[in-house]
């Protein structure tokens, strides 16, 4: 082949892959920021635009793991020395699974709902989407500009958008996100 | 001996001049002829040079293809009189008469030297999947290469119609691409060539640190992807 050819292919894929990673490297830095904060603060962050979708991911994880570990852990079990003793005191065990009873379900749920939310993109441009129906079905349609996606990173540059068919299920489709 | 690659599709909005756009980023320097109504490929300065098209398709249709006829005349000299390869972006509306007209010197040309390819640019479209197999048709008799690049614009196209339609011609895919808000401007502004000129100090200036680097990843993924789609056509143009 000839070599001018193979250099100007050579140099595109090197600009490419230098624009990818100093995207990733200033996502990366300022996760690093962000993680410093407290899992509280963390929160309202969570749509930081200098972030990629799996450094937003990663930050997401960060709160749900610690919501799920340290806050539960601390409400129920631990931080409190006076609950603890009232929990050790057995008159109070028929209260305390009272209040589990009432508690764990709430915090499930908010837990399953929050790893289940999907991100958001609003669309720079029409795309036609091959949808996968509820019943197994597909159906080719055409998302207008603007239209807002819910996505899910799934691997690579692939993500899964969601669409709620009323009376039906979700609708999903594969989206290209190239990395973003 | 100096090679003639076409770029051509009937229909309009498949993405053929972007893929010319890519063969020009290639193949630095090579000069590019532009048949269309009006000129786009402004960015490339003297290396192009621009046959404006004046017949309407009604006109083409009204008159059997003799109003376009008549003005692939000068392109086809300056086709004749090449000396060193050249990328030929035929616009839509007169790709099929272009190459019907040329089908009929084709055999002279390569008498006197020139070398022909076609690259023809698909969409999972009706038309444009009703158009790419009739060019290519019209290509092979004359045509020493032929390429079919499928554009996922709309969706993939389906894999036994590519293996079918494409009837012997080598076949790449060019992926849908998601720009990040405002990268498309830059590439209607100045096409690919502009992306490697990008200054990014302007571009957060405009957009911000975030947006102008994303901005910049997917203007560059989208050069790169194009150049891909392109390649073996650009390797055979310098081969």
């Amino acid at each position: 082949m000839n070599e001018l050819l193979r250099r100007r292919y050579k140099t595109a894929e090197k600009r490419a892959a230098d624009a990818e990673a100093e995207l990733r490297r200033a996502s990366e830095h300022r996760l690093a920021e962000l993680m410093k904060l407290p899992p509280r603060r963390r929160l309202g962050q969570i749509e930081d635009p200098a972030l990629t979708t799996a450094d937003r991911l990663k930050l997401r994880r960060s709160i749900a793991g610690n919501l799920r570990h340290k806050k539960q852990y601390a409400l129920l079990f631990g931080g409190r020395p006076l609950l603890i003793r009232l929990l050790r005191t057995t008159r109070y065990v028929p209260t305390a699974a009272a209040v589990t009873a009432v508690v764990a379900p709430i915090l499930i749920a908010v837990n399953m709902a929050w790893n289940n939310t999907d991100d958001v993109i609003v669309l720079p441009q029409p795309i036609e989407l091959n949808w996968r129906l509820p019943s197994g079905a597909t159906e080719r349609k055409v998302m207008p500009a603007d239209a807002r996606l819910a996505i899910a990173p799934q691997s690579g540059t692939l993500a899964v958008a969601r669409r709620w068919i009323e009376g039906q299920g979700y609708a999903t489709a594969q989206v290209n996100i190239i990395g973003r | 001996m100096p090679k003639i690659l076409l770029v051509a599709q009937e229909k309009g909005g498949v993405g053929k001049t972007v893929f010319a756009r890519a063969l020009a980023e290639a193949v630095e320097g090579a000069p590019v002829f532009e048949i269309d109504a009006s000129r786009r490929m402004h960015e490339l300065g003297d290396r192009v040079s621009f046959f404006k098209m004046r017949a309407t398709r009604e006109d083409i249709e009204r008159s059997g293809g003799k109003a376009s006829r008549a003005e692939f005349d000068a392109v086809i000299d300056s086709i004749a009189k090449s000396k060193t390869s050249t990328i030929v972006d035929v616009g839509a509306n007169t790709s099929v008469t272009f190459l019907t007209v040329l089908s009929e010197i084709a055999p002279t040309l390569a008498d006197e030297g020139l070398e022909f390819g076609v690259c023809v640019v698909v969409t999972n479209e009706p038309g444009a999947l009703a158009e790419a197999p009739k060019l290519l048709s019209l290509a092979k008799p004359w045509a020493k290469a032929r390429f079919l690049v499928e554009n996922r614009l709309h969706g993939a196209v389906d894999e036994t119609w590519l293996k079918k339609s494409g009837d012997g011609a080598r076949v790449s895919s060019f992926d849908q691409q998601s720009l990040e808000e405002g990268a498309d401007e830059y590439l209607q502004a100045g096409g690919l060539l502009t992306i490697g000129k990008l200054d990014p100090a302007k571009l957060r200036e405009k957009h911000g640190i975030a947006p102008a680097l994303r901005i910049r990843k997917d203007l560059e993924r989208f050069r790169l992807e194009a150049m891909q789609a392109v390649r073996p056509a650009a390797e055979w143009l310098v081969g």
